[in-house]
């Protein structure tokens, strides 16, 4: 002590007589009298950075390459399912994969930084991973009844979508003819305790794939040994018990609960009508059997024999012994428009498609007939008295129309409910009765629903003012609205209907797409958070469209062409229309399953990582997790530079500024030509971040402190002896982790402590982030000196945080060349603050600073 | 209109392709998911045009390409390929395929992509004929 005091004055000394600022002199020395802590001599010194560091640092680096996969990956899902893209099941499931490893190897590699922490990520995985792998496995085959009246029977009950829609139509109020249907569950009770399942299994597995004439011996064997089979007893009960309630005739028709789809032509499924009521067993058995042709074998041979999408359900009702029967199209399947459409033959219905006979054609539109055409119609169907179907010459007399004007507009009315109901053009067949009553036999979703020819859309519209141009498609669509600029985040301002116009696409803007009918973001991308947020949500947005925020003014009505990046003034109802929906394309399984996977994939429940509910466990979708372990990766990577690493590994950087700062490249961050050196020089320096910093910190240059009254003096040395924390840490060194991309530099200058950290890459994982405390003054002058630092920060852009005299501020959003001009600002702030709290004697000093700092910003620019 | 063969082993897939061909266009499709029939249906029918995968068990998309040359030297085959197997896509144009596409892919340009061979095909058509009158001239 006594020689650390003797020291003391010895330097003064030394300072006083060399001409330098004496008050710069004394604190100068008064720290070094602090922080005299020496390096141990005869060490060698290495300069290979710490493993623990490097691994920290690569281990996040490959979680940006996991978070940059997955959301480039969701991006292309969404892309697929909404842009009209043809997609099998291999695709659905591979890409599915892919993104359970990215997801995988993030977790990881979070785990990794953070020592094992984040256990309960982990588990969140597992549970998203399962709910993604049961979608893809499809709907399991339920225990349930075996038999229900139609009017009974819901969707989800596995009795297939004829009988389901049939169910609807009862419960509508609809006439359809009396029934009930056999579940497809029965179907499997059946085959498995007739030992049916295992026979089943023998042929598909002694067939020949390259044969084809072996699957169809296989097929006809299968369908042999399924007729000999008894029903289990129970549904043997149950059909008897529902046959009751029938007429004496029945139709018996298949239901399988793919129907619309996978095996629209894999099969050929029988319908049997007017069965008579003992025969309806056998009946029920062949219809079972039809489904094994050899291209469902093949099938079965190629993708495993799985009930789920092999098992059917069967409709039985009451037999209509038709006069007249037909189909009726709510919309014109071939080509388009709005008409009804109704083919109808005399007898049953059986030869109204197919071409067998001609049948008649009406064609109605506006409530009126507008084409009539009377078919040939050479043969009709007939119920026969034994049961079964007649085939027989029509008799002259019945070869005119089969139906007049009233009952060909009965029947459009019909249609027109039918479709308003399910809400999509219907392809229904239907009969009349001998006594005149009309019956509906079965409903489906019309095929080809309407078949528009693509309307491109021009890339410029005629005659529209464009207010801005060529900005990337965040998500596509067309909205408009007037204009709402974004200012300071304030997302409680945004009202309903706007279109959001903001500087920055942040994640958290998430929280406004319920109320926003557009939104045009002057950077960001189309894998960005936000983008696969408005994606979700059908919101149309433009990304990188510059100057949005300065040419698109508030309140202004505007239409955003999310097709081709444009901004047109006021609104143009021309872009606003639905594009033609690829409804044909919905109907496939592999959509159907890639929009039931996508609901554990894409939503972003985790917006504010300041919220509440920013936690682990709350995470319930793959993107969650994304933003979470990002999240959470900054704050682990951050922690690199505590507790203070050791000289180890690192060399000095030596300038013309009285500033020691131990350098630690973890790769990149410095010229290989400074590879051995053990001092380097700022021209070494290869770090962009901190390239960019050193630019401003050189441009201010070593101030000595402002002009100081003794109280402000005296107060730094009072609080510098007697603030333990402050006496700690004046011990420690600066360092600069650095790499090509990264920088954290913990920065002690004077008496207060400063952590600058940021990353150069993408716009989405680009960020700059400050944390400052300390100082030598008292608080007071220590919290206006915080307060003019806040004040700087927000006007760069900078999200700001203050608690007594500390801070924490960070920008994203932006583009690594806007950061890099942004760090340089802060390294001449860095510099400009030193010291500044002891000469903050007024509030207004903030204010004076303020305008100071960036009247010289400026001057130097000039 | 125009009579295409689309042969896939994903029914998915399959069931997709005959929905948009015939709904968007006014060519007849005839489906099948298993190859060894594709070929069956060759010996009976004349394709304009026959779509098919390039990967399917029993038969692959390449053997139908080189059955379907066989039958007609002029036969019109587009081969589908999973995304990532440029090179099977090359090896089937080597072999005679018109053209090719690569799943997955929009409706527009399979439609687009149709529409192209089928005129090719009408054009070669127009051109053996007129050469047959000018060799018949002569």
């Amino acid at each position: 002590m006594v020689e650390g005091s003797y020291g003391l004055f010895y330097n003064y000394r030394q300072y006083l007589f060399s001409g330098k600022n004496p008050v710069a002199a004394a604190l100068s020395i008064l720290k070094k009298w602090f922080t005299g802590k020496r390096r141990l001599p005869g060490k060698p010194v290495s300069l290979a950075p710490p493993p623990a560091l490097l691994e920290r640092y690569r281990q996040y680096k490959r979680l940006l390459a996991a978070n940059s996969a997955i959301l480039t990956m969701v991006t292309d899902l969404q892309v697929k399912m909404n842009e009209g893209f043809l997609f099998d099941m291999h695709y659905v499931r591979g890409a599915c994969q892919r993104l359970g490893q990215e997801v995988e190897a993030m977790v990881a590699a979070l785990a990794g930084m953070s020592g094992g922490r984040y256990q309960a990520l982990e588990e969140t995985r597992r549970r998203v991973e399962a709910k993604i792998t049961q979608e893809l496995a499809g709907v399991t085959l339920q225990p349930g009844p075996l038999v229900l009246p139609l009017a009974e029977i819901r969707e989800g009950q596995f009795f297939g979508a004829k009988a389901e829609k049939l169910g609807d139509l009862v419960r509508l109020g609809l006439p359809v003819p009396r029934g009930f249907a056999v579940s497809a569950y029965a179907q499997k009770l059946f085959f498995e305790e007739s030992g049916l399942e295992d026979f089943i299994r023998e042929q598909i597995r002694r067939s020949h794939i390259r044969d084809l004439e072996s699957l169809k011996e296989a097929g006809a064997d299968i369908k042999e040994r399924v007729m000999a089979q008894e029903l289990p007893q129970e549904l043997s009960q149950e059909l008897a018990r529902h046959l009751a309630d029938l007429g004496p005739r029945v139709a018996v028709r298949s239901s399988a609960l793919q129907e619309d789809s996978l095996f629209s032509f894999a099969g050929q499924f029988e319908t049997f009508l007017n069965v008579p009521r003992e025969k309806v067993e056998e009946s029920y058995k062949e219809v079972l059997a039809s489904q094994f042709t050899p291209r469902v074998l093949y099938y079965c041979h190629t993708s495993g024999f799985a009930y789920q999408e092999l098992a059917m359900g069967v409709a039985v009702m009451d037999m209509v012994d038709a006069a007249t029967a037909g189909v009726l199209y709510t919309a014109d399947p071939r080509q388009g428009g709005e008409a009804t459409i109704i083919n109808a033959v005399c007898g049953l219905g059986s030869l109204a498609v197919g071409g067998v006979v001609e049948p008649d054609i009406y064609r109605v539109e506006d409530e009126k007939i507008v084409a009539h055409q009377v078919g040939e119609k050479t043969r009709m169907h007939l119920a026969a008295p034994e049961g079964g179907v007649l085939d027989v010459e029509t008799p002259p007399e019945r070869k005119g129309a089969c139906l007049d004007e009233q009952q060909v507009l009965a029947l459009h009315n019909l249609g027109v409910t039918l479709e308003k109901h399910f809400g999509l053009p219907q392809d229904i067949e239907w009969a009349l009765s001998g006594e005149g009553r009309l019956y509906l036999l079965q409903a489906r979703p019309l095929r080809i629903s309407r078949q528009l020819k693509t309307e491109y859309l021009p890339p410029r519209l005629k005659g529209a003012e464009i207010l801005l141009e060529n900005g990337a498609i965040a998500s596509r669509g067309a909205g408009a609205g007037p204009v709402h600029r974004l200012e300071d985040d304030r997302l409680q301002d945004v009202p309903q209907g706007a279109v959001l116009v903001a500087h920055r696409a942040l994640p958290e803007y998430g929280l406004v797409v319920g109320r926003v009918a557009a939104m045009v973001c002057e950077t960001g991308s189309s894998t960005s958070h936000l983008a696969t947020v408005l994606r979700e949500a059908a919101v149309p947005a433009i990304f990188g469209a510059k100057d949005a925020t300065t040419r698109l003014e508030p309140g202004e009505m505007v239409t955003v062409d999310a097709y081709y990046g444009n901004v047109y003034q006021g609104r143009r109802g021309e872009l606003l229309k639905p594009p033609p929906g690829d409804a044909v394309l919905r109907q496939s399984r592999a959509w159907k399953v890639l929009e039931r996977v996508l609901k554990h994939i894409t939503p972003l429940n985790l917006l504010d990582p300041r919220g509440e509910n920013f936690r682990a466990e709350n995470c319930a979708t793959y993107h969650d997790m994304t933003r979470f372990a990002h999240e959470k990766a900054m704050t682990e990577l951050f922690q690199i530079s505590a507790p203070g690493p050791e000289e180890d590994g690192s060399r000095l950087l030596s300038s013309h500024l009285p500033l020691e700062i131990h350098v630690i490249d973890l790769g990149g961050g410095l010229a290989p030509e400074a590879k051995d050196l053990k001092v380097v020089k700022p021209e070494h320096l290869r770090s962009r971040p901190l390239v960019a910093y050193w630019r401003g910190v050189e441009a201010v240059g070593w101030r000595g402190p402002r002009p100081v009254d003794l109280a402000g003096f005296m107060s730094v040395v009072l609080n510098a002896a007697t603030d333990v924390n402050i006496r700690e840490r004046l011990h420690e060194k600066n360092f600069a982790i650095i790499a090509a991309d990264y920088l954290n530099l913990s920065n002690r200058l004077g008496f207060h402590f400063a952590t600058i950290e940021a990353f150069l890459g993408t716009p989405e994982e680009s960020y700059a982030s400050l944390t400052f405390y300390g100082g030598g003054a008292e608080l007071e002058r220590r919290r206006r000196r915080v307060r003019f630092l806040a004040k700087v920060l927000q006007r760069l852009d900078f999200r700001v945080e203050l608690k007594e005299d500390s801070l924490s501020g960070r920008i994203d959003g932006y583009d690594a060349a806007t950061l890099e001009k942004k760090l340089e600002l802060l390294g001449r702030l860095m510099m400009v603050s030193k010291q500044l709290d002891m000469s903050m004697l007024a509030e207004e000093s903030v204010d004076q600073y303020y305008r100071e700092f960036f009247a010289e910003v400026h001057d130097k620019q000039k | 209109m125009g009579r295409i063969l689309a042969v896939d082993d994903e029914l998915d897939m399959l069931a997709l392709l005959k929905m948009i061909i015939e709904g968007y266009s006014e060519h007849q499709v005839t489906a099948t998911n298993n190859p060894l029939e594709a070929a069956e249906f060759l010996d009976k029918e004349k394709f304009d045009l026959i779509i098919t995968d390039l990967k399917m068990p029993g038969m692959d998309g390449m053997e139908l390409l080189a059955a379907a040359r066989k039958k007609d030297e002029d036969a019109m085959v587009m081969v589908i390929t999973a995304y990532g197997s440029l090179e099977s896509a090359e090896e089937a144009m080597a072999q005679g395929a018109y053209d090719f596409i690569t799943k997955p892919f929009r409706k527009e340009q399979i439609l687009l992509a149709i529409d192209k061979a089928m005129r090719w095909r009408e054009m070669v058509r127009q051109n053996k004929e007129l050469k047959k009158r000018l060799e018949g001239g002569k």
